[in-house]
This record gives C-alpha cells, structure tokens and sequence, in this order.
C-alpha cells in the first residue's frame, strides 16, 4: 500500500481528452420532480401500473416518443416484476 | 491449505456458479462497453439481487461484472473515443488513433489482451501477498485497528485528484454519516430523529446506488448531450502479431505492475493506475513521439494497469477490510450482506471463501478475454445503445434494488438523496472515493479507537507506545499535510 501510495504521487497532470459537455441542471428537473411523486406514491396503485406510467413518463421526458416509451416501460417493467417478484419472491408494493 | 484450495476451487466448478459467473461477465462487459454506464453503477445495482442467493454464486456475478466491465470500458474508448468506464480514460490516447488508422480491430485484441495479463498478474499478487499480510493483521489489536483505519482516511488527500479540501470535506462528511444510528458502545441512538429506521445506520447499499447510479444519471441528464459517435467500418484483425507481441509484453507486465500497487492504494482505482502507467510507459518508450498516435505499447499500458488495479483494491479490501476502490467498496457491503467481515479474520475463519473468491476473479477475467475476442464485433455493436434506455433501466434498477434490501422505502429515499448529492459532487468536482472511505473506515476507526482507549483506561499516549499503531498515525500525518504542503508550493 506504501508503494503504490508513492507511485500516486508521480500521477502526470494531463487533461483528458475525452468530450467534454455544458451544463445544463434544468433539464434534469423534471425528471427529479417525477421521480421523487413517485417514491411519494410507492405503495399506491400497485407496483405494475405504477411503474409502467413512471417509465413511460420518463422516458418521454428524457425525448423518446410516447408510442416507444410505452413499449420499453412495458418491457422493463415485466423484466423487473419477474425477476424481482417471481424470481427473487420481493414484495414489490 | 491444499484442502482449502481444493475446497475453493470445488465450489467454484458447480454448475450454478459457474452460471452466475457467465452472467456476471456478461453483465459486466455490457455494463463496461456501454458509454454512461459503469462498473461502479452495474456491481451496485445488483449487488441487492445477491441477498437471495448463496454468498458463492452472489461473489460469482458480482466478481463478474466488476473484472468484466474494466475490460469492457475500453471498447468504447477504442471504437468512439469514449471512455466506457473511468478506468479506460488512457486507453482512448492510443486506442482511437489506432481506430482512425484502420486498426480498430487489432486495438479490441491488445485492450482485451492487455486486460487480461493485467487481471492474471494482479490475481496472483492476491493470492501470494494476501496470506501473508491477512497473518500480520491478525497481529493488530484495537489500537492498531484504529490507526490503519485512520490512515486509510487520511489517503483521501492524496487521491483526491488536486482537489484536496474538496476530497478531506467530502471524507468528513462521510464521516459525519457513519456516525448516525446506535453508538457502537453504548447503543445511544444518535442523529435518528426518533426514526426506528435509522437506528441501524445509513444503509451503505443504498447510499452507494445513489452516488453511483442515479447521480450517475441525473449528471449525464444535465450535461448536453451531443450525438454517440457512429461506428466505423470492418475491424480488421484481431490477434497481434509475434513482433507486435515482443513490443507491447513489457510495457503490459510493467502497467501491471504499477496497477497492482495503485489498487491497494484506498480510492486510488482504475483511472489513476492507467494514467500513471501510460505515461511510465511512454517516458521508457524508444518511440516516445508514437505515443498519443497509436502506440500499441501505451494501449497495452493501459489496458493492463487499469484491471491491474482490480486485484490490487481486492487485496486491500480482503486482507484489511479496506476498499482500493468503490467496486471493491460495495463488494464489502456485499460480503456483510452474507455475514462476512472482510479482515484478517476472514482469512483465519473463511480461507476456502478466499480461495474461492481468486478462482473466481480468475474465471472471470478468462471468460471475458474469450468473450472480449470471441465477440469484439457483437460488443461494438451494443455501443449504439441509446443513452435514454440506460438511464431508465438504471434508475429503476436503482430504486427497486434499494427497496428490495430491506423491503424499506426509507432505503429508496436515502438512494435518492444520495444520488442528488452525487449529481452535485460532480457537478461541482467534489471527489466521492473520499466521502466512501469515510462511510466505511469511520465505524471501523470510531469503535477500535474508543475499544483502544478502554482498554488503556482513557490514556491516549498508550497509542504512541505500539510501533504499529504509532507507525500508521506519522503515516497519517504524512499522508494528509503531504498533499496540503505540495498544493501550497505549487501556489
């Protein structure tokens, strides 16, 4: 551990080159704002439904069309009630 | 020790393991070739799916995804010039050149490659080095304890990327964390709020899915987003060529060696060991100017010292209890899920656990070179993946594996919280390997210490008369005005 802390400190200065983006925190709002209704809603309306809607919505928000977003929401909501709740017996709420 | 052996070995070789390996390095090579997603995020969101299935076969996709996805991570950084994880930063100077110089698929084969001497060599320093170093901790009584853990905390000045106050605030603030929930003497609840939930403490779980999930995510969303670079054609050949071989196997034994001792290092992962060992590389290199061109030497480099690391972090985190980075930092949340404590003691009471968990790095690192040759076309396809589909997945991934632990929603909330303060980390360049540190060696510091001083009846000198424990605080001194010192020259 001692000689790998001295060869940290030979670390070069370099900047990475990978793309670096701008800012942009509200864009992000919105889907805090659905994400946090619907922790406030866990327990409300059943797991599933509950779930399908948020998913939809979010990715919608995120710029997917409604048509797909309602196929994925569908899709990963089925992939998580089965493996969460017949697969691992998870009371999902 | 030959039945031990065995015995790790045999539990390995069942089937269903085997098969939760196979998943795991699957998972974990999707994880690491997908731009966004990691293999922090990946061991951390299923790591929740392992508390239903025996510790082996949880180890198995767990260790699966984690030497699966450090691999991965340079399939992007190869094809797009886009890192897949942190660990693979350096793997885009040459790696991409290469790509452009129409040789992506020679750059696949000396990652891969590379990857996995890095992992072998660094699996075989755990199983030679950890033996020895768990006997000598079974030598530390509480005072010693205490002072490898505050040493431990006292490293997150120095890998804080330049950003030291930053890092030491954020290691305080996970230290202020660990302190919520019953004292570990004498059971006073504190900082509960009359909440029954908190009174065994912030979940570490869940607090990890957060950081590195959600926030993950919610940062991505507010950065602006430009397009995922399109594939280009054919890769060409894969496997190198005898004389290509002779150039790349020093530079690749030698980052793997630097990888290995940057990994035991607490919160030095990856990304440290790989930068640092391109630019070793390139300082003995006779063809210093290919470098950052294409060099087949810096890619190999690379690729070996960032899974290097891997074991190098497993060695800390087995033998200590002390994670080298955050995969292996959720890895001891994982352990404690199976009621095993990562120490000393581990290696007293558990030795064909230990045994198991090498065979099964060993495993995993050979089964992702197989699929990293065998379907370096069909992994650079999954590159395209939408960003959009990722964040969703992750974030219910997220928020049903944080319930799943405890069927607690107070669980998904401090997911939650913990994934807008890791939103925020990065937006404001705090580092977070500080902040979980903090969260794991301060009940470890916190109750040796206190243990340390019962037994001296309060006599705080008693701790300057054990050379170990003295050693680990001058260490500590050293280790955290070191880096203060060094910033202040350089103003």
């Amino acid at each position: 551990m001692a000689a790998g802390v001295a060869v940290v400190r030979t670390r070069p200065r370099r900047p990475p080159r990978h793309r670096a983006a701008a800012s942009n925190v509200p864009d992000a709002l919105p889907s805090i704002a659905l994400l946090a209704v619907y922790l406030a809603l866990w327990g409300f309306g059943g797991f599933a439904p509950r779930t399908l809607l948020f998913l939809a919505l979010l990715l919608m928000l995120f710029g997917e069309t409604w048509k797909r977003s309602l196929v994925y929401a569908a899709i990963m909501t089925a992939g998580v009630v089965a493996a969460f709740q017949y697969g691992l017996r998870v009371t999902l709420q | 020790m030959t039945g031990d052996i065995l015995q790790g070995l045999g539990a390995v070789l069942q089937w269903d393991v085997l098969l939760f390996l196979l998943a795991g390095v699957i998972l974990g090579a999707i994880f690491g070739a997908l731009p966004g997603l990691t293999a922090t995020m990946g061991v951390a969101v299923l790591t929740p799916l392992t508390f239903w299935i025996s510790a082996e076969k949880g180890l198995g996709m767990l260790l699966g995804i984690y030497c699966g996805a450090i691999p991965s991570g340079g399939i992007p950084a190869v094809l797009l010039n886009i890192p897949g994880t942190p660990a693979s930063i350096a793997a885009t100077w040459d790696g991409y050149p290469l790509t452009r110089g129409g040789r992506a698929g020679l750059a696949l084969g000396v990652n891969t490659l590379g990857s996995l001497a890095g992992q072998c060599v660094s699996i075989l320093f755990l199983a030679v080095a950890a033996f020895p170093i768990a006997a000598f901790g079974l030598r530390f009584g509480p005072a010693e304890y205490a002072g490898l853990a505050l040493f431990g905390i006292s490293l997150m000045a120095g890998v804080s990327g330049g950003q030291v106050v930053k890092g030491m605030l954020a290691g305080m603030l996970g230290l202020a964390l660990a302190t919520i929930g019953l004292d570990p003497m004498t059971a006073f609840p504190r900082y509960v709020f009359g909440r029954s939930e908190l009174l065994d403490g912030i979940a570490f779980v869940p607090v990890m899915i957060g950081l590195f999930g959600l926030g993950e995510v919610l940062s991505q969303l507010t950065a602006r987003q430009q397009e995922k670079p399109k594939l280009g054609g054919a890769l060409g050949r894969i496997w190198p060529t005898l004389t290509e071989w002779k150039r790349m196997a020093p530079h690749g034994l030698a980052g793997a060696g630097i990888g290995t001792l940057v990994g035991a290092v607490p919160a030095a992962g990856g990304d440290i060991a790989s930068v640092i060992s391109w630019e070793q590389s390139r300082r003995a290199s006779k063809n210093k100017a290919e470098f950052g061109h294409g060099a087949l030497e810096g890619l190999a480099a690379a690729a070996s010292s960032s899974n290097a690391a891997i074991g190098g972090a497993m060695t800390s985190m087995l033998t200590l209890g002390i994670p080298g980075d955050a995969p292996s930092a959720i890895l001891i949340g994982a352990l404690l899920i199976h009621g095993l404590q990562p120490g000393p003691l581990l290696f007293r009471d558990h030795r064909p656990l230990v045994f198991t968990i090498i065979f099964l790095m060993l495993g995993a690192a050979i089964l992702t070179a197989v699929i990293g040759l065998a379907g370096a076309r069909v992994l650079a396809r999954i590159t395209q993946v939408p960003d959009r589909l990722l964040w969703a997945g992750v974030v219910l991934l997220g928020v049903v594996g944080s319930y799943a632990l405890n069927n607690s929603v107070v669980d998904v909330w401090v997911m939650f919280a913990a994934g807008l303060a890791g939103a925020g980390f990065r937006r404001l360049g705090v580092p977070m390997g500080p902040l979980v540190l903090g969260l794991i060696l301060g009940p470890m510091m916190e109750s040796n210490l206190r243990r340390a001083l019962i037994l001296s009846r309060g006599e705080w000198t008693s701790l300057l008369t054990k050379p170990i424990a003295l050693f680990f605080l001058v260490a500590s001194v050293v280790s955290i005005l070191g880096p203060l010192w060094r910033a202040r020259a350089r103003r």
